[in-house]
């Protein structure tokens, strides 16, 4: 199969999810179960990512390093990704500034300033990123074993600590330094 | 001659009480500024911020960068960010007067203040409050996002002044220490 230039027009391609749907199970049925005791609760959440294909983050982190200055012809293949990083002349010489640049506009369009890692819970479909809020004054949840949890703490969002040990009784872990990120494992 | 330097005297020791009295306020003068498709953006704990008002921002990644930034509008639909809508938290639009921010990496926006940023090793050095002695300001990552940090002193020794989070939306490495993501 011919491979396609590295540039932009990649950055399309592999689109990250939204959907509780693309999760892996049993990770899948635990936010569900998590999200619907959260909305039979009256808190609002706006999911902004789960699968993140790990075709798209190969692409990130690849062009990101050739970006940077990385010799194109050091990244490794990767099957299902027909990308060719490594640009040419007229003549069919490498041209190295060339294929910097077609990685610099992938960066561009990504929108990224740090180095995207390979693997993670996202790409596994094991962690969901969402904002949760409620703006009673107090957030009266079932949790996992069907019991009735009052929480009346501040901050009436994702991070409240109380929220997590509800989370936690559906198997849906916090990662308290990223602010909208649950996962199978709190990582 | 003598008259002159005692009003002289009098104007600067009265300065100084003035800038005692007005300690720089870090929740209220320190926000991030992001660099959006279609807009310069402001987060800050201050709602008093007025068009035409210039900040100082510095961005801490390898080859720092700073520059200055004006306030344009409170509010402004084009900075809605889901993940800045914090209690307290107010948002500007802002126009680039000198610098450039880097799209995708927040960088430090400060108000109320004049005074050289300088690099070091673990980040950028500067005496955001007036007191002689240097903050620190560092980047660093989590696994989805940025935390910038300021401290008093030395980098997670001394006291942490002021921190601020930005969710990227894609996976990093993680390579904050736990004080600066607390």
């Amino acid at each position: 199969m011919a491979k396609t230039l590295s540039g932009p027009l990649w950055v399309a391609q592999f689109p990250n999810s939204t959907s509780v749907d693309d999760l892996t199970e049993p990770f899948k049925s635990n936010v569900k179960k998590f999200l619907a005791a959260l909305k039979a609760a009256g808190a609002s959440v706006s999911i902004s990512a789960t699968k993140r294909l790990k075709e798209r983050a190969y692409l990130m982190h690849w062009s990101f390093k050739i970006s940077e200055g990385l010799d194109p012809n050091k990244v490794p293949v990767m099957a299902g990704v027909e990308i060719e990083w490594t640009h040419r002349d007229q003549k069919g010489n490498k041209d190295l500034a060339a294929s910097k640049f077609a990685a610099s506009q992938m960066v561009d369009k990504y929108d990224i300033a740090f180095e995207p890692a390979l693997v993670s819970r996202h790409s596994e479909g094991k962690a969901i990123d969402m904002n949760v809020s409620w703006t009673s004054q107090e957030l009266v949840i079932m949790d996992g074993s069907g019991k009735e949890i009052t929480i009346n703490g501040v901050p009436k969002s994702g991070m409240n600590s109380q929220l997590h040990k509800v989370g936690a009784s559906y198997k849906v872990m916090k990662l308290v330094t990223d602010r909208p990120h649950w996962s199978s494992d709190g990582h | 001659m003598r008259d002159l330097v005692t009003v002289l005297l009098a104007c600067f020791l009265v300065g100084q009480t003035a800038r005692a009295a007005t300690p720089f306020n870090y929740s209220a003068n320190v926000g991030m500024a992001l660099q959006k498709e279609n807009a310069a953006c402001l987060y800050i704990g201050n709602d008093r911020l007025t068009a035409g008002q210039r900040l100082r921002f510095v961005n801490t990644l390898a080859a720092h960068s700073d520059g200055e930034v004006e306030i344009v509008s409170k509010a402004d639909v084009q900075c809605q960010d889901a993940n800045q809508e914090q209690p307290g938290m107010t948002r500007y639009s802002l126009k680039v007067i000198r610098g450039a921010l880097r799209k995708g990496a927040p960088a430090f926006a400060i108000a109320n203040f004049d005074r050289p940023f300088r690099q070091v090793k673990n980040g950028v050095t500067a005496d955001l409050d007036g007191d002689g002695r240097q903050e620190i300001l560092r980047t660093c990552t989590s696994s989805e996002g940025v935390h910038l940090t300021i401290w008093k002193g030395a980098a997670f020794q001394g006291k942490r002044r002021w921190h601020g989070y930005d969710y990227l939306g894609y996976d990093v490495t993680a390579n904050c220490r736990a004080s600066e993501t607390r």
